[in-house]
């Protein structure tokens, strides 16, 4: 017999939530707690990732009698594909300079996307990357190399 | 009077410096040209755009963020008006009846009331802001650690009653906000805390990162999902300037509106929202043919647009004068005023009154730009709205990358703001809010402080909070405000509050 769940959604949110408050109140056992008066920094972070289980808890509970919608889809493309570009903007910006690193991040995120006119994003990116380069780093003094430094 | 008069007086020549004034225009400017984009709210705004603020002096830049937030809010009202697209939660009422105009080709009359309503608005709750600000710091002055920390917790308790959604969820992200508040090093014992070994986390998890990651990149993740559903379609612009009759009919609801709104914005959660939301049942409520609404009534315009604009200046009063971040835009606020080294609270009125009468007066003057701005470009922003979003997305990843960087010069800041765009592509999914995960995340830090101080000052004992009246008092309304939401009349009512949409 399957347990019929009435609101998948819920129930991952909750356990999800009560995941994240189990691991930080197993944390939190490993600092001193204190007393009341001479609160230890493990003091306040049991009481609020107790609360967090009770409440991750809860919102599981009541998933399982309350209705409510499906557990909705994940659509991985453009979620990995924007949290890459942005993870390889960072690493290649102290290596590779500001143009490099941001034309990668324009390259991947190209993908996230169904591609109509690519020639246009072709162009409005490399407007992007002078623009930005100009206003951030030459106008705002942000201290970004632009290019590789060459040894 | 004489205080107010000569106070007003300070502001005025503070903000009417030409660079300050020059800075109040930029962000009016900046604030209403990507609220205007279309799938970029007021939040995501203000975090997109706070790195370029940083290089300014406190003063201008915070005159700055200020433009920047309501000339998002306007943008966003444009959008709804426009293409029936809403850019946040507050506008989504003026879209009934603001889009029904432009099909109509009534869109610029719709424009114009809104932006003539909202400059009502603002004026009469700048007056409000200017009146009250001494007064509420004055008692917030003697206010004890207990105090604050009864303070904040009524403050959470009413923004989740007031916010929609589930409030069991709204509490559990509230705490997991706080959860998140908790790592770096405690402050008292300099003992680092859920560090992970990450040396970049002893200093606790940047603000600026977690709001660009929840409500930009986020934001970017899903609206790439759904790209290709949603058909912008501009109508024609024909007429701005709306008859005497349209002004005879808008009128009143402005003034309604604006009274609901400056009331309701000073409450924590989402006062914007709910603020424009309760003008438009009032208007259908008191008008004479309901059966107009949802067809293109002005009034169904003018009021909610009145209300937003009230509360979205009003709720500048807890943040100014109790340090009290009371919705996720002022939350954004508090980190750019830590950022500026200025500590948001009664002190900023004492300790920099150019500050914070400067900031009040720049909200009159900016809302007057926004008129002055806004009527005669409306045909540059219908332009911009034609922007594909195949383009526009690129650029916000690259300038929040920009930003991210720029804040402490630290690629960490870059991957933090990565990760927490994967968190809330989570959050959206699992229907779980991104606002009180921040407002706990801004406010658990200072409740943890307070907390600790009220109890090392009082011996450890707990009975401090009911003992000092003030904090008793805040006790009492957060139980009320917690006991009101499980009761079943009122728990209806707010869902009809929410729902008013046909």
């Amino acid at each position: 017999m399957r347990l019929r769940v009435a609101s998948p959604r819920d129930l991952v949110a909750g356990g999800v939530l009560a995941a994240i408050g189990t691991a930080g109140l197993w944390l939190s056992l490993g600092y001193r707690a204190g007393t009341l008066t001479q609160m230890g920094p493990g003091y306040v972070p049991r009481i609020v990732f107790m609360l967090l289980v009770a409440h991750g808890v809860a919102i599981g509970a009541r998933a399982l009698v309350s209705d409510g919608p499906a557990l909705e889809r994940w659509r991985l493309r453009p979620l990995v594909l924007v949290v890459a570009g942005m993870v390889v903007f960072g690493i290649g910006l102290e290596t590779m300079g500001f143009v490099a690193s941001g034309a990668a991040l324009l390259a991947i995120v190209a993908f996230a996307a169904p591609r109509a006119r690519p020639r246009l994003y072709a162009v409005v990116a490399i407007l992007l990357l002078v623009a930005t380069g100009l206003v951030f780093i030459h106008g705002l003094g942000i201290p970004m190399k632009l290019w590789p430094e060459v040894e | 009077m004489d205080a107010l008069i000569s106070n007003l007086a300070l502001g005025l020549s503070v903000a009417a410096d030409p660079s300050n004034l020059a800075f109040c225009f930029l962000g009016v400017l900046l604030g209403t040209l990507i609220g205007v984009l279309p799938g970029i709210g007021p939040v995501a705004t203000i975090a997109i755009l706070l790195p370029v603020t940083f290089g300014l002096p406190a003063t201008a830049a915070i005159i700055m963020l200020a433009g920047i937030y309501y000339g998002a809010q306007y943008g966003g009202s444009t959008t709804a008006i426009l293409i029936n697209l809403p850019g946040e939660a507050s506008s989504v009422v003026t879209s009934l009846d603001g889009y029904q105009m432009a099909r109509q080709g009534r869109a610029g009359i719709a424009l114009a009331v809104a932006a003539l309503g909202s400059f009502f608005a603002g004026t009469i709750a700048t007056i409000l802001v200017a009146a009250t600000g001494p007064v509420l710091t004055g008692a917030a002055l003697s206010f004890a650690p207990a105090d604050y920390f009864s303070l904040m917790l009524l403050g959470l308790c009413v923004s989740i009653v007031l916010a929609s959604g589930s409030v069991l969820k709204s509490f559990a992200m509230v705490i997991a906000g706080i959860a998140l508040g908790l790592i770096g090093v405690d402050v008292e014992t300099g003992q680092p805390r859920f560090t992970l070994g990450i040396p970049e986390l002893i200093d606790g998890v940047g603000f600026v990162p977690v709001a660009m990651g929840l409500f930009g990149i986020a934001e970017v993740i899903r609206n790439l999902e759904h790209l290709g559903q949603r058909q912008a379609v501009v109508e024609r612009l024909s007429r701005i300037w709306p008859t005497m009759r349209d002004l005879r009919a808008a009128w009143s609801a402005v003034v309604r509106g604006t009274a609901l709104g400056t009331a309701l914005g000073i409450l924590p959660g989402g006062g914007a929202t709910l603020a424009s939301f309760a003008a438009y049942s009032l208007e259908k409520k008191v008008a004479r043919d309901p059966s107009r609404f949802g067809k293109g009534a002005v009034e169904g315009v003018a009021g909610p647009e009145s209300a937003n604009n009230a509360a979205a200046q009003t709720s500048f009063i807890p943040l100014l004068t109790l340090g009290l971040p009371t919705n996720a835009v002022m939350a954004l606020l508090v980190g750019a005023f830590v950022i500026q080294g200025v500590q948001p609270g009664p002190l900023v009125m004492q300790k920099q009154p150019e500050l914070f009468w400067g900031l009040i007066a720049s909200m009159w003057l900016g809302n007057l730009m926004l008129v002055l701005l806004n009527l005669p470009l409306i045909g540059l922003w219908v332009r911009l709205l034609r922007i594909p979003y195949e383009i526009l997305y690129p650029a916000i990843l690259l300038f929040c990358g920009i930003g991210a960087y720029s804040l402490s010069n630290n690629v960490f800041d870059v991957f933090l703001t990565a990760f927490f765009g994967l968190v809330g592509y989570g959050f959206l999914k699992l229907a779980l809010e991104p606002a009180p995960f921040l407002l706990g995340f801004v406010l658990g830090p200072m409740m943890e402080e307070n907390l600790r101080r009220a109890l090392d000052m009082s011996g450890g004992d707990a009975a401090v909070f009911i003992e000092r009246p003030i904090s008793l008092t805040l006790l009492i309304l957060s139980a009320v405000a917690l006991v009101s939401v499980l009761m079943p009349s009122i728990r209806r009512g707010r869902e009809i509050a929410f729902k008013e949409a046909p």
